[in-house]
This record gives C-alpha cells, structure tokens and sequence, in this order.
C-alpha cells in the first residue's frame, strides 16, 4: 500500500489512510502493518479534527442543543396562543438565544 | 486389482478439497480487472483476488489484467502481468513477488514441524517472455524457506514442483499467516547473489533466495501470464481443481468483500439500515456474506455528495463513511456517516450510494 497520509479517526485507535480507508490498530490487520512501517519511517498522523472539522461539530452541537429547547418551549407558545397567558420573560429571552445560536 | 494398476492421477492427494490455493483459476477479480503502474514500493492487492503483488525499490512498472484466455483448455482466465517501465539498472535491495498468503488453519494438513510433514506439490499453467523464475515456500513462524526454479516459455506449459515436508516448526491452527507461495519475478544481488540450493529447508538466507532468476521487469517488452494454481499435498500434481464461481467468490469474500460499488452494474445502490445516533451522524448496519478473516479495513472512495441517507422526504448526504472498529464483529459492520447535522435520534434512514463512482468495501486480507 502506498501511503500518502495518514489521519487519526477515532479515539479508539483507527487511522485513515490517503483519505479513503479506516484501518483498525490490530497486528492482524495488513494494512496496519502499514501504518506501523510508516510511523516507524518517522512520519506523524495528523490529527483527528481540523479546526474547520471542530467548529462544523461544535456548530452541529449547538444546533441540536437549541432545536431542544425550543421544541421543550413550544408549549408555552400554544398556551399563549390559546388562552393569553404570558410567556415568562425569561423563556422569551431564553428562545430568543436559541433562534440565534442555530447555524444552519 | 494390483496397485501398480491404479493411475496415480486418479488417486486424491489431500481429501475432496485438495487446492489449499484460493481462486487458482483467477476467475474472481473484485477490485479490478486491470491496473497500470503497479510497482511502488510496498504490497498492494490490486487486481485478482488474493493475490498480492510486493515490491522493494524498483523503478520497474507493470499493468496487471485478469485476462480471458482461449488457448488453454479448461481454463477461461489468467492473470497477465505486461512490464510498462523497464529497470536494467537493479539495485541490490530491490524485489517483485508475486504471492499468495495463506492461513494458518488451512495448512494444518501439511503436518510441518512433525516427522509426518507431507511432501507438497505446486502447480500452475504459465507462459510468456521466455526467462527463469524462482517459486518459493516460505514458513511465516518459523522464517524457514525453500525454493525451485522454473522455466516461462512462450506457450502454456504447465509447471510441476514437487517440495518436501518442512519437519521443523509447526504452523499455528489460526487465522494468522502461516505461509507465502511466492513467485520470485525480480530480485537484486540481496536476494540473488547465493547458492541455489533447490528443494531444501532451511532458515532465512536472503541471498538464495532468488539466485538465478531472469528480471520480468529488463524490457518492457516482458509479459506473464498464469492460471491454475495449485498447492497440494502429495508428489504428483493432479487434474487442476476447478470450482464454481460462486464458491470461490464466498472464499474470497473472507479477505476482501464489496459492500456497494456505484459502478458495477446491476449492482444495489443500498448498503443498508441507517439509525439517527445524534444530531450530526447516522449509523449504519450491514451483514457480509462471509465472515471476516480478521478486524477488517474499510475502504470507501471520497466522493463529494457520493453517500446518502434518505427518509421519505429527507436526504442527508456525505462525501465518505467511517467506522469505529472496536465495535465490530467479524459478521458484520456498523458504519458511521457523521459531521451531517439535523439528525434526529432512533430515526430510520434508508442508506444508499448517490454517485456512480461511490465505492465501499472491507479488507482482512493477510
């Protein structure tokens, strides 16, 4: 196999390889040999996330993070809308932080 | 009836299955039928199943093709190997085998490191450029070697070598290595400036190991071709053991399986059940034909947009896949498709290739 990079995957111990394979860090697994060989030649995997890959996941977290509050809080919004009664100020103000975070 | 009656090609060497050598007939080509270029440093698996191609060093090339042939009887492929750079100038470290990897557990009828090791016999059909080759059994565990010459002319010939019982060192009774066939095509003074001691075991010596050989890689003019492989317990080489497609794919599906291929006609662009994770990733579950060898790899092309995962009203898609390999047996895969967003948890997606050059597959190859 020619390697030509090689990135950390998991916090389990897989890599992938030129972008394409995820290769388990099992002695019984060929292409690992690989990797081994080619860590011992002196090279470095790069690592799990790049900063683009965190905050695209950080951004993913939020999204879920506020999409759940807001459905948690939809209720208060019917109640309104049914009998009048007042949305406490800090739901509002709390919904209100949610709509912004989500980036879609 | 005298025995001296009985034809001794009649008589079956090592049970009703008696070619320890997958996919001898090079019938089964799931990665590819051809490939240009094979010569960089490394093994590499390439073209027909569970052959391996290894090189050290060389500047050589050469294109590898699961070719249809019509001028050997009973046989409907080969593999062709055609030199596409030459290398005239050999260092001393470089190398070319060819080679099959064979599991432990399918040699433990060769009773090695026992006094009842078995006399074994390798055969195969082979033809091309007209030079000598050296054919080699090599012990995994134990680094004890033997090798024979042979001879490529340039029409069918079917070679015959007849190897002693290893009587030193045992083979382990698992899914590991426990021996090489390989096929000496290439070699430097490393590897070729010893004694040829033909037919005898011994400890790794690397310098006879290859003494004698012609380089399939001094013109580009060089071709190979060879089919019917053999590897069989006994001193004679009996009728090639021609299996059904089928069945050699199963066997080879052990090493190497397509989960989905884009591009492969007639083929399903499904590759399974998806289950919302979290909010960013879908799992994905699949059941292979044939159990794993071992932890396997898994290989899946990069293309943009190329992965999906579907609802009745939903596409969520990606450009790969991935996998985390703790979790899995050797039956079957749970995949990933994450960094998607907008996932919500325990639903159901329809998992399916969305490009013609979307590719998945897994590895356990030796």
């Amino acid at each position: 196999m020619n390697i030509e990079t090689v990135k950390i995957e998991n916090n389990e111990g897989d890599f992938r390889v030129n972008g394409t394979m995820i290769v388990p860090p099992s002695t019984d697994n060929a292409d690992y040999v690989f990797v081994q060989e080619w860590i011992a030649a002196g090279n470095t995997p790069a690592p799990q996330y790049t900063d683009a890959e965190i905050a695209f996941n950080t951004q993913a977290e939020t999204n879920y993070a506020s999409r759940a509050y807001l459905a948690s809080t939809d209720w208060y919004i019917t109640r309104k809308a049914e009998t009048a009664e007042a949305v406490p100020s800090d739901v509002t103000t709390a919904r209100a932080a949610a709509r912004t975070a989500i980036v879609e | 009836m005298a025995l001296s009656k009985v034809n001794p090609n009649l008589v079956s060497n090592g049970g009703s299955r008696s070619n320890i050598i997958i996919n001898g007939a090079m019938n089964v080509a799931q990665r590819a039928t051809s490939v240009t270029g094979l010569g960089a440093n490394g093994g590499t698996y390439s073209t027909v199943d569970r052959y391996r191609f290894d090189f050290g060093s060389t500047a050589g090339r050469l294109t590898a093709t699961q070719t249809g042939i019509t001028d050997l009887a009973g046989f409907a492929n080969c593999t062709k190997l055609d030199c596409t750079t030459a290398d005239t100038s050999i260092a001393a470290g470089e190398y070319f085998q060819f080679v099959q990897r064979i599991e432990g557990q399918d040699l433990q009828r060769l009773a090695y490191g026992t006094s009842s090791a078995k006399t074994t016999t390798v055969s195969f059909y082979v033809k091309g450029t007209a030079k000598t080759y050296m054919c080699e059994l090599h012990d995994a565990e134990n680094t004890r070697l033997v090798q024979q010459q042979f001879n490529v002319t340039t029409s069918w010939t079917r070679v015959s070598l007849t190897f002693a019982g290893n009587t030193s060192g045992t083979i382990a009774d698992s899914a590991a290595l426990g021996l090489y066939l390989n096929f000496w095509l290439h070699a430097g003074s490393t590897y070729t400036s010893g004694t040829y001691n033909a037919n005898t075991w011994k400890s790794q010596v690397n310098a006879d190991r290859a003494v004698g050989i012609g380089s399939f890689f001094s013109s580009t003019s060089n071709e190979l071709f060879i089919t019917g492989i053999q590897f069989e317990t006994g001193s004679i080489a009996t009728d090639f053991e021609h299996r059904r497609y089928g069945e050699e794919l199963l066997t080879c599906q052990r090493y190497y399986e397509i989960i989905a291929d884009g591009g492969r006609a007639n083929d399903s662009p499904y590759f399974g059940v998806g289950q919302g994770a979290k909010s960013d990733q879908i799992n994905w579950y699949y059941d292979f034909k044939a159990e794993k060898r071992a932890t396997f790899t898994l290989a899946v092309s990069t293309v943009s947009n190329g992965y999906a995962a579907k609802t009745h009203s939903t596409t969520k898609s990606h450009s790969t896949l991935g996998f985390t390999s703790v979790h899995q047996s050797l039956h079957s895969i749970m995949g990933y498709m994450t960094n998607i967003g907008g996932v919500t948890e325990h639903t159901a997606w329809q998992m399916q290739l969305n490009s013609a050059s979307a590719h998945i597959a897994v590895s356990a190859e030796l």
